[in-house]
């Protein structure tokens, strides 16, 4: 179920502003990429195009292609929800649906495809997904509870869990723990490095320690200047970014003397 | 406190007017034993068939009305281009300002001859059953037109109420649908009805309010008669209802037969009060729940509203993320009830 | 042919009047001059119009005498320039007694004399001369129908009385037929077209209906339509004359200045005209008084036969008090009332507002009976 995404010269506009430019990118199955760059630098934006979520603003389309296993997303004739279906998104604040219970909120993407559950596969892949997602210990005994009355960690990994209940063959995170407390973060990389065994992983974060500890690859994006487009700099082997980057940018921006 | 004021003094007003209608006995009692109040043994058995005929009328509308209004709310908020959005929204709200007495003409001249082959229609093969029963009106003054009429009238306010709470919902939530691969439609029944549903009723009931208290449309297009009934395409069934009962008979109703008009404006008042205090326990519920609950309080707004060709949206994401992850960077454990009372409230 | 001299002085005193409103009132003189030389010697004249005096009239009622109304105070203000007249039709009949009873106004109209126990009341700001109901206004009830294909219909007063009762159904009835030899009538069903609001025209229609026809129709005569059933209800003589041209095999009752191009049957065989409803009050009108002086109307619907008089006439009232609380308001008041109930005042109403002018012997009466209001 993991695949490889080929990213080819890609252009992103949002109508006639070019957001960001001529990305050209390889990831691997199996993988946990990161997405590293200052604020404002379209590492979110590009993200969003890998499953098609930057439609969602009025204007904003692209130019080139991005491959899965070598099926274009951008065919025409390719429906963004069929996309969306196969690559999944972790938010960087924790979304659970507020009036759902917890056990519904895991099932909600596999009743979008109209399947009708019985109880007991329900319940199994309830158990899955909270499993995958290191929640089940925590909630098992109050599943039909909303899940908004989860700590904020808890609605991430619930967020996780409903993510790869449709069982995709990527997982987009949009710095998925900007928004959690230093254990909670601990708990979501620690999953993320679980999930790596199973899906390709794609992770936007502005962590660098985050970064290192849980990416096989790191790729560098910077903007020019105000009103520029943003580029992807470099993008090479984790180790190499942090440890021996080509780039000057790079160099500087993740010693910290830039951004 | 001076609304309270005003209140309790129209309500005194009201049951100092009607008691001597209230318990007078209209059998003997020489100004209500003819003209409009003739007939009826007591206050009772007149003002029962007008609390029906008031709740019918309105109940009739809302089954179109609301439909109707939560769909162009739906459309404005989140199908229509933005252009074509605004353009609607402006069209509807305009709706809101043309006088019911226009509707009650439009009634007349428009709606009312434009329905007689639908009622002979559903008279001709769904007699049977009692809301079409015969015999049909010929000259369409139902209580179908009026209440269509007064679906109309009650759409703006629908519509505009169900927009805001539309656009209003959480974007993170909207999202969260998408991303799992949701259709428009699938995400505004994931994310967007939930969120709304108690906004959309207590609309649901505002337009009701209105509907109740309608008086100058029902009066010139329905032909009235003061009975219980359901039927809806008939001329001589259509249950009449309290304001229009008052309006049309107020100008030559004697002292006492004016007491019994007022005892039933009492009696829409007592209606109306209820429906208005129902709408607002639930939209009181709808805050107290919604501050539980953990809304993410930076939700930039609805997809729709988000500016579109201007740099500051182009870059809009990646600033919204960094901005929110530097001001929570630092509180931890987020406490989201705070969270949402500062960025919503 | 006397009365067709006076409504042709009356069109010419109308325009005058209008003229005058727009120039000085030094031409006064001249234009009552032409009135009064224009009509007959029999016509009846107010006690001259003061032109000096001053003040506002506050009035209201009966909507039915709204247009006339009208075209009095434009032909009133038109020589006493110095007097508003205000008339709030929106009171109706009802409200407009309420109100004066209440003190409000100097007038009321209504379109039926004060019962008596409001004639009792009235005591209370009348002292106890009371108060007097004055006619001042009269037309017809018309029968206007809608029924394709027929473009003229008689009616017999007891056809009429079951077809609003609703014992008559269907437009080829015999009772129909018989009452129109050699028209050919469809099957079509009867809608019955009523007011949904209290009205002095329903009134003075049941009124008609339960004199005239006491057998099949055995609804006391009332201000609200008594027949419950297929009836078509709508608010307003307009809203019934919209109703009755909307609907198809429709007839329903309307005032008949009030009816403009819909077709009005025949009753017994006479259309209305304004002749015919003055005739009709000459024939049948007696004075019943609720109190010294009074000039309360009630019709003998058995004298109103014959070919030249309209059997359903519909009248309507000015009511003031016998005293007045200030001598400067009885003034105004009665200055305007003896205009109202003159034979100029009579046709301009006659020529405006398309009512019937009220028989001169009557208008004698009322000036009387105004000249000993205090």
């Amino acid at each position: 179920m993991s695949k490889r995404i080929e990213v080819n010269d890609l252009n992103v506009y949002y109508t006639d502003f070019l957001a960001v430019e001529g990305v050209t990118i390889t990831i691997e199955p199996r993988t946990v990429t990161a997405f590293i760059g200052p604020s404002g630098c379209g590492k979110s934006t590009f993200l969003r195009t890998l499953n098609r979520m930057h439609e969602v603003i009025p204007g904003a389309h692209v130019k080139g292609e991005v491959l899965i296993d070598g099926n274009n997303l951008y065919d025409s004739g390719v429906d963004p929800v069929m996309v969306r279906r196969q690559v999944g998104m972790v938010f960087q604040r924790a979304n659970p649906f507020p009036t759902m219970s917890i056990r519904d909120n895991v099932l909600a993407g596999l009743k979008l495809n109209n399947k009708r559950l019985s109880k007991g596969d329900g319940d199994e892949l309830v158990e899955k997904g909270l499993r995958g997602a290191n929640l089940w210990n925590e909630v098992k005994d109050r599943l039909s509870l909303p899940g908004g009355g989860l700590s904020g960690g808890q609605q991430q990994r619930l967020c996780i869990a409903r993510a790869i209940t449709v069982e995709p063959d990527v997982l987009l995170m949009d710095e998925p723990c900007s928004a959690l407390d230093p254990i909670s973060t601990l708990a979501i990389e620690d999953l993320i490095t679980e999930l790596k065994e199973q899906y390709t992983i794609v992770i936007v974060t502005h962590n660098m320690q985050q970064a290192s500890r849980v990416s096989d690859k790191t790729a560098f994006f910077n903007i020019a200047g105000t009103g520029k487009p943003g580029k992807l700099i470099e993008y090479n082997d984790t180790t190499t970014i942090f440890g021996s980057p080509s780039m000057k940018e790079t160099e500087d921006y993740v010693s910290g003397r830039f951004g | 406190m001076l609304i309270m004021i005003i209140l309790a003094g129209v309500a005194l007003f009201l049951i100092i007017s009607a008691i001597p209608a209230i318990t007078a006995d209209w059998s003997t009692e020489s100004q209500l034993n003819t003209g409009p109040t003739a007939g009826f043994p007591n206050f009772w058995a007149y003002v029962g068939p007008l609390i029906w005929g008031t709740l019918w009328s309105a109940a009739i509308a809302l089954l179109f009305g609301a439909p109707i209004g939560i769909g162009i709310a739906l459309f404005i908020s989140h199908y229509a281009p933005r252009r074509l959005a605004s353009i609607l929204g402006y069209l509807v709200d305009l709706l809101a300002a043309v006088p019911s007495i226009v509707f009650g003409l439009w009634g007349i001249i428009v709606i009312r001859p434009f329905l007689l082959p639908l009622s002979d229609w559903l008279a001709a093969n769904l007699g049977w059953i009692p809301l079409f029963g015969g015999p049909v009106s010929t000259t369409g003054s139902t209580i179908l037109a009026g209440a269509l009429v007064l679906a109309v009238m009650i759409l703006p306010i629908i519509t505009s109420i169900s927009r805001e709470i539309f656009l209003q919902t959480p974007r993170l939530h909207e999202e969260a649908a998408l991303a799992l691969g949701a259709t428009r439609w699938e995400m505004i029944r994931m994310a967007v009805f939930p969120y709304a549903k108690s906004g959309i009723v207590s609309a649901t009931l505002l337009g009701l309010g209105r509907a109740l208290g309608e008086t100058m449309a029902i009066a010139l297009i329905i032909s009235p008669a003061i009975l219980v009934s359901v039927n809806l395409i008939t001329e001589g069934k259509n249950s009449q209802t309290i304001a229009a009962n008052i309006a049309l008979n107020f100008p030559i109703a004697t002292t006492l037969q004016r007491d019994a008009l007022i005892g039933t404006g009492l009696m829409l008042f007592v209606i109306s009060l209820a429906v208005n205090s129902i709408a607002r326990v639930i939209v009181g519920g709808r805050k107290g729940k919604r501050t539980k609950s953990k809304v993410s309080p930076k939700s930039p707004g609805p997809l729709s509203r988000v500016p579109a060709g201007d740099f500051a949206s182009a870059t809009a994401l990646d600033v919204v993320s960094g901005r929110s992850s530097a001001g929570i960077a630092d509180d931890e454990g987020p406490t989201p009830e705070e969270d949402i009372e500062g960025a919503r409230y | 042919m006397k009365f067709k001299n006076v409504a042709a002085t009356g069109a010419v005193f109308v325009t005058v009047a209008i003229a005058l409103s727009a120039c000085s009132s030094s031409s006064t003189s001249g234009s009552s001059t032409s009135a009064s030389t224009g009509a007959a010697s029999t016509a009846v004249t107010s006690t001259p119009l003061d032109a000096s005096l001053t003040g506002t009239i506050t009035a209201g009622g009966s909507s039915a005498q709204a247009n006339a109304e009208n075209a009095w105070i434009t032909a009133y203000k038109a020589q006493v320039a110095g007097v508003t007249v205000n008339y709030d039709k929106s009171q109706g009949s009802g409200g407009g007694v309420t109100n004066w009873l209440a003190g409000s106004y100097d007038f009321a109209g209504s379109d039926a004399p004060l019962k008596a126990d409001q004639q009792t009341s009235s005591q209370a700001i009348c002292g106890t001369g009371g108060a007097l109901n004055l006619p001042v206004y009269l037309d017809g009830v018309a029968l206007i129908y809608n029924l394709p294909g027929v473009t003229t219909l008689n009616l017999s007063t007891d056809t009429i009385a079951k077809i609003f009762s609703l014992a008559i159904t269907t437009w080829n009835d015999p009772a129909i037929v018989a009452d129109n030899p050699g028209v050919t009538l469809p099957a079509t069903a009867i809608t019955t077209v009523a007011r949904s609001d209290g009205s002095g025209t329903t009134q003075n229609f049941t009124n008609f209906l339960s004199a005239a026809s006491p057998t099949i129709w055995t609804n006391p005569a009332s201000n609200a339509w008594p027949i419950k059933g297929n009836v078509s209800s709508q608010k307003g003589g307009s809203g019934v004359v919209q109703a009755v041209t909307a609907g198809s095999g429709t007839i329903g009752y309307a005032d008949h200045s009030a009816i403009g191009t819909a077709t009005a049957a025949t009753v017994n065989k006479v259309a209305f005209s304004q002749e015919g409803a003055t005739a009709a009050f000459a024939a049948a009108a007696t004075t019943v008084p609720t109190a010294t002086g009074d000039l309360s109307q009630k019709f003998d619907y058995s004298k109103l036969t014959g070919t030249t008089v309209y059997p359903i006439p519909l009248i309507s009232y000015q009511i003031v008090c016998t005293t007045f609380k200030t001598a400067a308001q009885a003034t105004l008041t009665k200055s305007f009332i003896g205009f109202v109930a003159s034979s100029v005042g009579q046709q301009v109403a006659a020529k405006n507002a398309g009512s019937a002018p009220i028989p001169d012997e009557m208008l004698t009466k009322v000036q009387t009976a105004l000249a000993s209001v205090k």
